[in-house]
């Protein structure tokens, strides 16, 4: 293997891959990167077995080859190369990476071990508008769980629609519902748990400006979502999602209309004092209270448009903030009815996110 | 305890030392006090050998004594030893469980009579209490004096407690906590002693090594080897000795050899902070039976939630305590997702826990005790997340504080399980509170 490479294509190649990258010594492969000539371009490939990252910059092939070597290695000595240029050159299990004054030889992986998932081809989503797709995981992950003992949570559901593409998760402290209504094309229906970790990676390596697609395979383990860039395959969480539709409020007959960051900068505020903040609903006002027997208190009032009985409701002030800076919108509403039940926050004009909040029971 | 008080007793020593000069301690050692509380509760044990065993069995057929009465002294019953070696002494003992609640309600009562007395009073273990008497002798003039009040103010409350609580002590005064607390030892039981630091070294000196606080059965040996007997031995001992063999230990001993101590009087907190809540059951003769077992769990995670909401608890680790056959006891614990006082989530842990160990092939022999606790506390004002899970089902939220209404008003055994009528029931278990 003999090529030619810019400095720039190739690192930003290398920093596409680097969310399949394992770190954990468990199997060292897992920490390579895939480097193969394929008709004038290196292709860059990474899993975890979990997922996987394959990627092509253009190059100028001397001679084809391909090898594996680490991931972290080669990122850093091309981050730090002065040359615009490098030579890449593969001389029995080295590999020499070349500038004008620099050279460097790595020892190469065996390239046998490195692992070859199966292809994936049956195309669920045919195009999709990145902007729009990415904006929905970034507001929908951040309700998905971080525990590990419960799988499924830590996911978000993907509900893929004819006419809508429905994104849910839920930490069974709040839930998130994110639907994308247009920008996209559907082949085919169906329902994914996707990790919400791995969504936000291919949110980070997609360009707004892209349109994706994806693809599922047959036995239905895996999905694909890629572009002509790049393509990242994820495994699919098993078991079942909660039905999520039971947890929506139905009515939103004690809504409370406010200013959006007007809130927002009350709720981080009054969170100083602690997380547990006390929502004040009254005629034309919501105040924010926090208290805290080691710290002191503090109440923030933010006018408001309500004209339903008093009430006061407790939430944490991570899971009210996450949930209302979500709203795309300058108005917000919150509906609650009684000290217990469910909050609903959405948007006051459209209907594409919707967010339920448990409350404290203090 | 002995041991563990030594230890306390000695890092306490370290800690806070004082150096208040002319001091007066007073500690108070009730006489075998579980088994006298009882002797004052129920005059049927009166006059009679009685043993106050830490024990799970309902007979008290195992687990080991906490306390035996003087009379059941006599037979050479002490604490720590088994019940089994107990009974075999003196078959015709009274042997009754512990009901620590008790006790430890009547050392409160205790304490506040000490604090009638002084402000400063530390509650030691829970028969034994420290009582500073230093700011109430201050004005006594001349120091021969100071003694003699300190003697009668040791002497009333004695009186007192014999008055408001029927219950007799061994009090010992000294300049320093150590020395009090080697004075109430020398008169058992009803004793009142005084030690003056001119009587020190006389009364130290000729006395076993062990004598002191903090040694055991290992440090007297390895003192042995070094040809230290008696505390006068040790106090003539170089203290660079001391220090370099035992280390910080050694330093205390070898004042503590020479009756130096200088650990304050601390005034402790009105009650300590609850751990855990837990409940078991020993099964006579034991059983195999799985179901028979759940259900047992059941009624103890019944009775252990209802505990943890009296008391406005929430818990989060739910540990299964088992024992097999007679001689293996052992514990797996499991985290819950979330904070919990209801019986359903406890208990379901602890099933899942059960049917784990019941097909593990560890069960060689019957199981014979089964028991649960939930640990992990925190406060119920201090707010619960509320789960959307509850929000689909708080029928058992709401049966519970039905339920729980209705124990209050007319007692814990008003309303059961159908499914615990039987053996859980005849346990008394269901009235656990």
């Amino acid at each position: 293997m003999k090529l030619i490479v810019l400095k720039d294509d190739i690192l930003r190649s290398l920093h596409m891959v680097q969310y399949s990258v394992s770190s954990r010594s468990v199997m060292p492969i897992l920490s390579g990167v895939k480097m193969e000539t394929r008709e004038g371009t290196l292709r860059l490939s990474s899993t975890d077995l979990e997922t996987s990252t394959h990627t092509s910059c253009p190059a100028s092939v001397d001679e084809e080859g391909e090898c594996v070597v680490n991931h972290k290695i080669l990122t850093e000595i091309t981050r730090d190369m002065t040359d615009e240029k490098m030579t890449i050159q593969l001389s029995g299990n080295e590999l020499v990476v070349e500038g004008e004054r620099s050279r460097f030889k790595l020892y190469t992986m065996p390239i046998d071990d490195f692992p070859s998932l199966s292809e994936i081809n049956t195309p669920v989503v045919e195009e999709l508008v990145a902007k729009s797709f990415s904006h929905a995981v970034q507001i929908v992950s951040k309700a998905a769980s971080k525990d590990e003992k419960r799988p499924t949570l830590t996911g978000i559901l993907m509900e893929v629609g004819k006419k809508e593409i429905k994104l849910v998760s839920t930490d069974s402290y709040r839930l998130a519902v994110y639907i994308v209504t247009n920008g996209f094309k559907v082949n085919e229906e169906g329902a994914f748990i996707l990790p919400a970790a791995a969504l936000v990676n291919l949110a980070r390596i997609t360009d707004p400006e892209e349109r994706i697609y994806m693809k599922r395979d047959e036995s239905g383990g895996r999905v694909e979502f890629g572009s002509e860039a790049f393509s990242y395959s994820v495994r699919m969480i098993e078991g079942k999602f909660p039905r999520y539709e039971q947890f929506i409020p139905e009515s939103l007959e004690n809504a409370v209309e406010v200013e959006k960051e007007e809130l927002v900068r009350a709720v981080k505020r009054a969170s100083i004092v602690s997380t547990t903040l006390k929502l004040e609903i009254k005629e034309g006002i919501i105040t924010v209270v926090s208290e805290s027997k080691e710290v002191g208190e503090g109440r923030e009032s933010v006018g408001a448009i309500y004209d339903g009985s008093p009430i006061t409701i407790a939430f944490n002030s991570k899971f009210l903030e996450d949930g209302i800076s979500s709203v795309g919108e300058e108005r917000v509403l919150i509906n609650v009815t009684e000290p217990l039940k469910p909050g609903l926050i959405k948007g006051r004009e459209k209907g594409d996110f919707q967010y339920v909040i448990m409350p404290i029971r203090i | 305890m002995t041991q563990y008080v030594a230890h306390g007793l000695l890092r306490a020593a370290h800690q806070g030392r004082t150096a208040e000069r002319g001091r007066c301690v007073l500690h108070l050692d009730m006489d075998a006090y579980f088994a006298s509380v009882e002797q004052r509760d129920v005059p049927l044990y009166r006059g009679r050998p009685l043993v106050v065993c830490h024990t799970s069995s309902d007979f008290c057929r195992h687990g080991v004594v906490a306390t035996a009465s003087y009379e059941a002294r006599r037979w050479g019953i002490k604490a720590g030893m088994s019940v089994w070696e107990a009974r075999s002494r003196c078959p015709h003992a009274c042997f009754v469980h512990a009901d620590i609640p008790k006790y430890l309600h009547n050392t409160r009562l205790l304490r506040r009579l000490c604090e009638r007395l002084s402000p400063r009073v530390e509650v030691f273990s829970v028969d034994e209490l420290f009582v500073d008497l230093t700011p109430l002798l201050r004005r006594c003039r001349p120091e021969e004096r100071r003694w003699e009040e300190a003697l009668r103010l040791g002497r009333d409350l004695k009186e007192e407690i014999r008055r408001k609580l029927g219950l007799t002590a061994s009090v010992g005064i000294g300049p320093n906590k150590l020395v009090a607390k080697m004075a109430s030892e020398f008169q058992k039981p009803d004793g009142l002693t005084l030690i003056i630091p001119e009587q020190l070294p006389g009364i130290l000196a000729p006395l076993p090594v062990d004598r002191l606080v903090g040694v055991g059965e290992r440090m007297r040996r390895h003192l042995r080897a070094m040809g230290v007997e008696t505390v006068g031995d040790l106090a003539r001992a170089p203290r660079e000795v001391m220090e370099w063999k035992f280390g910080l230990v050694g330093r205390l001993l070898w004042e503590a050899a020479h009756g130096r101590d200088e650990s304050p009087v601390v005034p402790g907190e009105e009650e300590q902070e609850v751990k855990s809540f837990g409940h078991s059951l020993s099964l006579r003769g034991g059983t195999r039976d799985l179901e028979y077992l759940e259900n047992t769990l059941l009624g103890l995670c019944d009775a252990v939630t209802r505990r943890m909401r009296r008391q406005g608890y929430l818990g989060r680790t739910v540990s299964l305590r088992l024992r097999v056959g007679y001689a293996m006891g052992y514990a797996r614990s499991r985290t819950l997702p979330e904070y919990a006082d209801l019986t359903s989530p406890v208990y379901a842990a602890a099933r899942d826990l059960l049917r784990r160990e019941a097909s593990s092939g560890l069960w060689t022999e019957p199981v014979t005790t089964v028991g649960v606790s939930v640990s992990q506390l925190r406060r119920r004002e201090e707010g619960r997340q509320i789960t959307i899970w509850e929000c689909l089902d708080s029928r058992e939220e709401r049966l519970t504080a039905v339920l729980d209404a209705l124990r209050d008003r007319y007692g814990e055994g008003v309303v059961t399980r159908a499914s615990l009528l039987g053996d859980f029931a005849l346990s008394g278990m269901n009235l656990a509170r």
